[in-house]
Protein backbone atom coordinates (compact mmCIF):
# COMPACT_ATOMS: atom_id res chain seq x y z
CA UNK A 1 0.00 0.00 0.00
CA UNK A 2 1.56 3.28 -1.02
CA UNK A 3 1.12 6.51 1.40
CA UNK A 4 -1.77 7.76 -0.60
CA UNK A 5 -4.21 5.12 -0.01
CA UNK A 6 -2.82 5.22 3.33
CA UNK A 7 -3.68 8.54 3.73
CA UNK A 8 -7.27 7.71 2.06
CA UNK A 9 -8.03 5.02 5.13
CA UNK A 10 -7.16 7.58 7.92
CA UNK A 11 -9.26 10.44 6.17
CA UNK A 12 -12.19 7.63 5.69
CA UNK A 13 -12.01 6.49 9.58
CA UNK A 14 -11.57 10.57 10.74
CA UNK A 15 -14.71 11.58 8.57
CA UNK A 16 -16.67 7.94 9.60
CA UNK A 17 -20.67 9.44 10.38
CA UNK A 18 -18.91 13.29 10.49
CA UNK A 19 -19.93 14.29 7.08
CA UNK A 20 -19.17 17.87 8.07
CA UNK A 21 -15.55 16.86 8.74
CA UNK A 22 -13.28 19.16 10.81
CA UNK A 23 -12.46 22.55 9.65
CA UNK A 24 -8.97 24.39 10.52
CA UNK A 25 -8.32 28.39 10.78
CA UNK A 26 -5.40 29.11 7.89
CA UNK A 27 -3.43 30.30 10.79
CA UNK A 28 -3.95 27.17 12.66
CA UNK A 29 -2.21 24.92 9.71
CA UNK A 30 0.48 27.71 9.66
CA UNK A 31 1.44 27.82 13.38
CA UNK A 32 1.26 23.41 13.28
CA UNK A 33 3.35 23.50 10.21
CA UNK A 34 6.03 25.75 12.31
CA UNK A 35 5.41 23.78 15.57
CA UNK A 36 6.50 20.72 13.61
CA UNK A 37 9.70 22.34 12.17
CA UNK A 38 10.76 23.34 15.79
CA UNK A 39 10.22 20.13 16.79
CA UNK A 40 12.30 18.11 14.12
CA UNK A 41 13.40 14.58 14.31
CA UNK A 42 10.06 14.08 16.68
CA UNK A 43 7.14 14.53 13.63
CA UNK A 44 5.77 10.60 13.62
CA UNK A 45 5.02 11.04 17.57
CA UNK A 46 3.33 14.58 16.66
CA UNK A 47 1.45 12.89 13.83
CA UNK A 48 0.25 9.91 15.67
CA UNK A 49 -0.95 11.98 18.96
CA UNK A 50 -2.52 14.48 16.73
CA UNK A 51 -4.67 11.58 15.05
CA UNK A 52 -5.37 10.59 18.26
CA UNK A 53 -7.01 14.03 19.18
CA UNK A 54 -8.75 14.24 15.90
CA UNK A 55 -10.19 10.93 16.64
CA UNK A 56 -11.28 12.01 20.41
CA UNK A 57 -12.73 14.91 18.77
CA UNK A 58 -14.63 12.84 16.12
CA UNK A 59 -16.23 10.42 19.06
CA UNK A 60 -16.50 12.42 21.53
CA UNK A 61 -17.70 15.92 20.12
CA UNK A 62 -18.41 18.48 22.88
CA UNK A 63 -17.57 15.76 25.37
CA UNK A 64 -13.65 15.94 24.68
CA UNK A 65 -12.71 17.55 27.37
CA UNK A 66 -13.49 14.98 29.36
CA UNK A 67 -10.50 12.56 27.85
CA UNK A 68 -6.92 13.10 29.69
CA UNK A 69 -5.38 16.30 30.31
CA UNK A 70 -7.42 18.03 27.76
CA UNK A 71 -9.94 21.03 29.10
CA UNK A 72 -12.59 23.37 28.87
CA UNK A 73 -11.33 26.99 28.71
CA UNK A 74 -12.18 29.13 31.94
CA UNK A 75 -12.47 32.80 31.96
CA UNK A 76 -13.24 33.30 28.38
CA UNK A 77 -16.19 35.95 29.03
CA UNK A 78 -18.56 34.03 26.75
CA UNK A 79 -21.26 31.64 26.54
CA UNK A 80 -19.41 29.77 24.01
CA UNK A 81 -17.27 26.63 24.75
CA UNK A 82 -13.46 26.48 23.68
CA UNK A 83 -11.41 23.70 24.37
CA UNK A 84 -7.33 22.71 25.40
CA UNK A 85 -6.50 19.47 23.18
CA UNK A 86 -3.03 18.51 24.81
CA UNK A 87 -0.55 16.84 22.27
CA UNK A 88 2.04 15.49 24.75
CA UNK A 89 5.24 13.12 25.03
CA UNK A 90 8.26 12.71 26.40
CA UNK A 91 9.58 15.74 24.26
CA UNK A 92 6.20 17.08 22.96
CA UNK A 93 3.98 19.66 24.42
CA UNK A 94 1.41 20.88 22.19
CA UNK A 95 -1.90 23.33 22.99
CA UNK A 96 -4.86 23.03 19.85
CA UNK A 97 -7.70 25.44 20.98
CA UNK A 98 -10.94 24.23 19.41
CA UNK A 99 -14.21 25.24 19.43
CA UNK A 100 -17.57 23.40 17.97
CA UNK A 101 -20.27 25.70 15.34
CA UNK A 102 -24.00 25.33 15.68
CA UNK A 103 -23.89 21.63 13.56
CA UNK A 104 -21.12 20.90 16.04
CA UNK A 105 -18.60 20.71 13.46
CA UNK A 106 -14.63 21.03 15.46
CA UNK A 107 -13.19 24.40 14.80
CA UNK A 108 -9.40 24.25 15.10
CA UNK A 109 -8.09 27.77 15.90
CA UNK A 110 -4.85 27.91 17.83
CA UNK A 111 -1.86 26.13 18.24
CA UNK A 112 0.89 26.55 20.56
CA UNK A 113 4.09 25.00 22.62
CA UNK A 114 2.91 24.87 26.24
CA UNK A 115 6.24 25.68 28.39
CA UNK A 116 8.01 23.07 29.70
CA UNK A 117 7.39 22.51 33.66
CA UNK A 118 3.90 24.61 33.70
CA UNK A 119 1.19 22.94 35.79
CA UNK A 120 -1.49 25.46 34.63
CA UNK A 121 -1.42 26.74 31.24
CA UNK A 122 -2.40 30.55 30.63
CA UNK A 123 -4.84 31.01 28.63
CA UNK A 124 -5.26 35.03 28.83
CA UNK A 125 -3.38 35.71 25.70
CA UNK A 126 -4.89 33.01 23.61
CA UNK A 127 -8.38 33.94 24.23
CA UNK A 128 -8.59 36.96 22.35
CA UNK A 129 -7.21 35.58 19.30
CA UNK A 130 -9.16 32.62 18.77
CA UNK A 131 -12.26 34.89 19.52
CA UNK A 132 -11.52 36.79 16.44
CA UNK A 133 -10.33 33.42 14.27
CA UNK A 134 -13.88 31.97 15.30
CA UNK A 135 -15.43 35.31 14.42
CA UNK A 136 -13.38 35.28 11.07
CA UNK A 137 -14.32 31.44 10.66
CA UNK A 138 -18.18 31.85 11.18
CA UNK A 139 -18.64 35.60 10.08
CA UNK A 140 -20.72 36.48 6.68
CA UNK B 1 -18.79 31.62 6.10
CA UNK B 2 -15.70 32.79 5.30
CA UNK B 3 -13.92 30.62 2.96
CA UNK B 4 -10.60 32.24 2.78
CA UNK B 5 -10.15 31.47 6.58
CA UNK B 6 -11.27 27.75 6.50
CA UNK B 7 -8.90 24.92 5.40
CA UNK B 8 -10.19 21.37 5.40
CA UNK B 9 -8.26 18.25 6.80
CA UNK B 10 -6.20 17.19 3.69
CA UNK B 11 -4.42 20.46 4.62
CA UNK B 12 -3.73 19.77 7.89
CA UNK B 13 -2.05 16.21 6.98
CA UNK B 14 -0.46 17.44 3.67
CA UNK B 15 2.60 19.05 6.45
CA UNK B 16 2.98 15.48 7.33
CA UNK B 17 3.33 14.14 3.88
CA UNK B 18 7.48 13.93 3.54
CA UNK B 19 7.69 12.80 7.73
CA UNK B 20 5.46 9.61 8.25
CA UNK B 21 5.30 6.69 5.93
CA UNK B 22 2.15 4.35 5.11
CA UNK B 23 2.99 2.49 8.50
CA UNK B 24 3.13 5.47 10.42
CA UNK B 25 -0.33 6.64 9.18
CA UNK B 26 -2.07 3.26 9.45
CA UNK B 27 -0.44 2.42 13.15
CA UNK B 28 -1.36 5.72 14.12
CA UNK B 29 -5.10 5.72 12.84
CA UNK B 30 -5.46 1.93 14.70
CA UNK B 31 -3.79 3.47 18.06
CA UNK B 32 -6.25 6.40 17.49
CA UNK B 33 -9.14 3.81 17.62
CA UNK B 34 -7.67 1.98 20.62
CA UNK B 35 -7.92 4.51 22.57
CA UNK B 36 -10.85 6.45 21.84
CA UNK B 37 -12.40 3.35 22.33
CA UNK B 38 -11.08 2.66 26.24
CA UNK B 39 -11.48 6.46 26.85
CA UNK B 40 -15.08 6.57 25.75
CA UNK B 41 -15.68 3.67 27.66
CA UNK B 42 -14.18 5.17 31.14
CA UNK B 43 -16.29 8.43 30.50
CA UNK B 44 -19.66 6.37 30.01
CA UNK B 45 -18.51 4.08 33.26
CA UNK B 46 -18.52 7.37 34.55
CA UNK B 47 -15.38 6.56 36.37
CA UNK B 48 -11.99 8.66 37.10
CA UNK B 49 -8.90 7.81 35.61
CA UNK B 50 -8.16 6.37 39.40
CA UNK B 51 -11.49 4.19 39.65
CA UNK B 52 -10.98 2.76 36.17
CA UNK B 53 -7.39 2.15 36.85
CA UNK B 54 -8.56 0.11 40.11
CA UNK B 55 -11.43 -1.57 38.18
CA UNK B 56 -8.86 -2.69 35.45
CA UNK B 57 -5.67 -3.33 38.03
CA UNK B 58 -3.32 -0.92 36.45
CA UNK B 59 -1.74 2.23 37.75
CA UNK B 60 -3.40 5.32 37.11
CA UNK B 61 -0.54 6.16 34.81
CA UNK B 62 -1.08 3.47 32.57
CA UNK B 63 -4.23 4.38 32.28
CA UNK B 64 -2.90 7.69 31.23
CA UNK B 65 -0.66 6.66 28.94
CA UNK B 66 -3.24 4.50 27.07
CA UNK B 67 -5.69 7.85 26.66
CA UNK B 68 -2.85 10.07 25.42
CA UNK B 69 0.33 8.83 24.80
CA UNK B 70 2.33 7.05 22.00
CA UNK B 71 1.45 3.41 23.74
CA UNK B 72 2.38 0.65 21.64
CA UNK B 73 -0.50 -2.04 22.91
CA UNK B 74 0.13 -5.93 22.25
CA UNK B 75 -2.32 -7.59 20.88
CA UNK B 76 -2.09 -9.60 24.35
CA UNK B 77 -2.48 -6.47 26.85
CA UNK B 78 -5.31 -5.83 23.90
CA UNK B 79 -7.56 -9.02 24.57
CA UNK B 80 -6.75 -8.37 28.45
CA UNK B 81 -8.51 -5.26 28.04
CA UNK B 82 -11.29 -6.50 25.82
CA UNK B 83 -11.70 -9.16 28.34
CA UNK B 84 -11.73 -6.69 31.28
CA UNK B 85 -14.21 -4.40 29.19
CA UNK B 86 -16.89 -6.84 28.02
CA UNK B 87 -15.73 -6.01 24.49
CA UNK B 88 -15.45 -7.94 21.21
CA UNK B 89 -11.82 -8.17 20.17
CA UNK B 90 -10.59 -8.88 16.63
CA UNK B 91 -7.80 -7.88 14.50
CA UNK B 92 -8.85 -7.56 10.56
CA UNK B 93 -6.07 -7.43 7.59
CA UNK B 94 -8.49 -6.78 4.98
CA UNK B 95 -7.26 -7.25 1.15
CA UNK B 96 -7.85 -4.25 -1.38
CA UNK B 97 -8.37 -3.52 -4.14
CA UNK B 98 -8.80 -0.63 -6.53
CA UNK B 99 -10.25 0.21 -9.86
CA UNK B 100 -10.97 2.65 -11.80
CA UNK B 101 -14.05 2.95 -14.47
CA UNK B 102 -14.95 6.14 -16.00
CA UNK B 103 -17.33 8.26 -14.24
CA UNK B 104 -20.12 8.02 -16.48
CA UNK B 105 -20.35 4.43 -15.70
CA UNK B 106 -23.06 3.59 -13.20
CA UNK B 107 -22.30 0.00 -13.04
CA UNK B 108 -19.52 -1.64 -12.07
CA UNK B 109 -18.21 -5.37 -12.96
CA UNK B 110 -16.26 -6.96 -10.40
CA UNK B 111 -14.25 -9.65 -11.43
CA UNK B 112 -12.60 -11.14 -8.46
CA UNK B 113 -14.80 -13.43 -7.00
CA UNK B 114 -12.73 -15.44 -5.17
CA UNK B 115 -11.04 -12.64 -3.33
CA UNK B 116 -13.88 -10.01 -2.71
CA UNK B 117 -17.31 -10.28 -0.91
CA UNK B 118 -18.82 -8.42 -3.70
CA UNK B 119 -18.44 -11.33 -5.85
CA UNK B 120 -17.82 -11.64 -9.83
CA UNK B 121 -21.44 -9.45 -11.49
CA UNK B 122 -22.18 -6.05 -12.86
CA UNK B 123 -24.07 -4.38 -9.92
CA UNK B 124 -25.30 -1.10 -9.07
CA UNK B 125 -22.40 1.12 -7.51
CA UNK B 126 -24.92 2.47 -4.89
CA UNK B 127 -25.81 -0.82 -3.53
CA UNK B 128 -22.51 -1.80 -2.31
CA UNK B 129 -21.60 -0.47 1.49
CA UNK B 130 -17.99 -2.11 1.22
CA UNK B 131 -17.30 -0.28 -1.93
CA UNK B 132 -15.53 2.97 -1.21
CA UNK B 133 -15.45 6.05 -3.64
CA UNK B 134 -11.29 6.43 -3.18
CA UNK B 135 -10.25 9.56 -5.38
CA UNK B 136 -11.08 10.88 -8.63
CA UNK B 137 -7.31 10.96 -9.33
CA UNK B 138 -6.52 8.13 -11.55
CA UNK B 139 -7.88 10.30 -14.60
CA UNK B 140 -9.91 13.47 -15.13
CA UNK B 141 -12.60 11.13 -16.52
CA UNK B 142 -12.32 8.04 -14.10
CA UNK B 143 -13.55 7.25 -10.87
CA UNK B 144 -11.47 4.92 -8.57
CA UNK B 145 -13.24 2.65 -6.21
CA UNK B 146 -11.45 0.71 -2.96
CA UNK B 147 -12.67 -2.99 -2.53
CA UNK B 148 -12.48 -4.83 0.42
CA UNK B 149 -12.43 -8.24 1.08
Amino acid sequence: MNKEKAFELLKEYLLEYNSLGFVFHSLFIKEFRNLLKEASGHEKQIFSLLIKQLSFVKDMGVRVNEADSNEKLKGTNTNIDYYSLHIQDKIVNIRMLITFDNNNTPLFLSAFYERAGKRVTNYDLWIPVIKERHEEMIGE
Amino acid sequence: MKKEYRCGLDELLKIFDEDVSAQDILSAKVLAEVSTIITKHRINMKVTQKEFAEHMGITQGMVSKWESKNYNFSIKALAEIAVKLDLDFSVRLREMKVVCIPKTEERLYIDCSNQFDIGNAFCEIDDFTNIKVFSDNCNKNMKEFMLYN
